[in-house]
């Protein structure tokens, strides 16, 4: 398969979220807002890159006895680099994205793609697997903070959109908003795939 | 008798061994590269928590007052420990005090709150100047309307900023209440227990100072001149 493929198929075909439905602990929690989610998003990539890279490198020294132990403390030292410097550099957004930083070590798409990707391809292969993947979650995480953000606050990236009048719909920044927006995403991906088959 | 059912094919040493080795050696080269990272970013964090803190002080005190927020007093109510920070003149003589403290009663449990207090040198006239909430869980829309304009030090500059409900009010347990129990704080709409625990927490840091006046003033004057802490 080529490059380019592996790259694709994160943000349609095989996009995690809207596809596969994996992550979706962070995908309901962070996306209140398009600021958020991309940070989110961006930090997830920024984890599932480099640990396929390292998964992919090492994957003829670990023995198959210990793999998910070693794939765990990978995916956990990248994660505890990007906490740190989230913190160092961007305060405010370490700040509304919380617990959840730490928490994309148990996120199964990063497990997922060191499992069945990085573990039996190359280094550069599994790289653009990671990156595509990763850009696809944060696809996904973008338009859903989109959706949410606007129905909810009457606001864009913090921008007011609306006049006085506006009377945001508190639902869609609520928790329920979160599952009733996916669910009209992945229910509108597959009516567009449908007619796709059906010419 | 029969053979056990189980039985475990013979290992080499070097088979049991190997996979302690790997994961070893990936474990201590992760611990290594992290130290190195914690190394790089450990004065940009402080200086990032610090300048969060001071910005919540330098909100809270009355305009024009100066502040170091390195120089710290602490302070123990109802097993809270509480971090007062002084707000000094241009004489250097400390005429505010911004209280970092906390409730637990937030509709979604904690909610961090900083709150000054003036003048110090008369108890019976002490304000609330001021609050900032430094952390919370609260509903988005409704409780966490707390933190609405709470950037900005003009009220004129936002049309309902939660904090103008606490500006000025005397440190007083009839005021300083929600309008539901009695005080004269009105509530955030469908928000009563999120204006509840900022009150609360106001409230009791504020009479906490009005009590222990004098020996806060000493406290401060101390952690002034006795350099950082």
């Amino acid at each position: 398969m080529s490059a380019w493929k592996e790259f694709a198929k994160g943000f349609w075909n095989q996009n995690p979220v809207l596809r596969l439905l994996l992550g979706l602990c962070p995908v309901l929690a962070v996306t209140t807002s398009a600021t958020d989610a991309i940070g989110m998003g961006l930090s997830a990539t920024f984890v599932l890159t480099m640990s396929n890279l390292v998964v992919s490198l090492m994957r003829k020294g670990i023995p198959d006895r210990v793999r998910l132990p070693a794939f765990i403390v990978i995916i956990a030292t990248f994660v505890t680099i990007v906490d740190m410097v989230l913190k160092a550099y961007m305060f405010d957004l370490h700040k509304s994205l919380g617990l959840f930083i730490p928490l994309i070590v148990v996120n199964c798409i990063i497990l997922g793609r060191a499992e069945a990707f990085a573990s039996k391809n190359t280094a550069l292969m599994s790289m653009v697997d990671g990156l595509g993947m990763g850009l696809g979650f944060t696809l996904a995480l973008f338009i859903l903070g989109t959706i949410r953000e606007i129905l909810g606050n009457g606001t864009f990236f913090g921008m007011t959109l609306f006049g006085e009048g506006f009377d945001p719909v508190l639902v869609f920044v609520l928790p329920p908003g979160a599952f009733i927006g996916l669910g009209f995403l992945i229910a509108g991906m597959n009516y567009l795939e449908r007619r796709k088959a059906n010419g | 008798m029969s053979a056990p059912i189980h039985t475990q094919p013979k290992e080499s040493f070097t088979s049991l061994l190997k996979p302690i080795i790997v994961i070893v050696i990936i474990s201590a080269s992760a611990a290594a590269l992290l130290a190195v990272v914690k190394e790089a970013t450990r004065d940009a964090i402080a200086a990032a928590e610090l300048a969060e803190t001071e910005k919540g002080v330098k909100l809270v005190l009355p305009v024009g007052v100066d502040v170091d927020v390195t120089k710290t007093a602490s302070t123990t109510v109802n097993g809270k420990e509480l971090t007062l920070y002084a707000g000094t003149d241009a004489d250097g003589r400390i005429t505010s005090v911004a209280v970092k403290t906390f409730s637990q009663k937030g509709y979604s449990g904690f909610v961090g709150v900083m709150v000054g207090f003036a003048p110090l040198d008369d108890p019976a006239a002490l304000k609330v100047t001021r609050t900032y909430i430094l952390s919370h869980a609260e509903t988005p829309g409704l409780g966490a309307k707390i933190t609405s304009c709470q950037e900005v030090n003009d009220a004129a500059e936002c049309g309902s900023a939660f904090w103008t409900r606490f500006k000025d009010r005397p440190v007083d347990a009839a005021v300083l209440k929600v309008d539901k129990d009695g005080g004269e704080i009105q509530a955030l709409t469908s928000a009563t227990i999120s204006t509840r625990a900022v009150t609360g927490a106001v409230l009791e840091a504020g009479e906490h100072v009005k009590t222990n006046r004098e020996a806060i003033l000493a406290d401060l004057e101390a952690a002034l001149k006795g350099g950082s802490k």
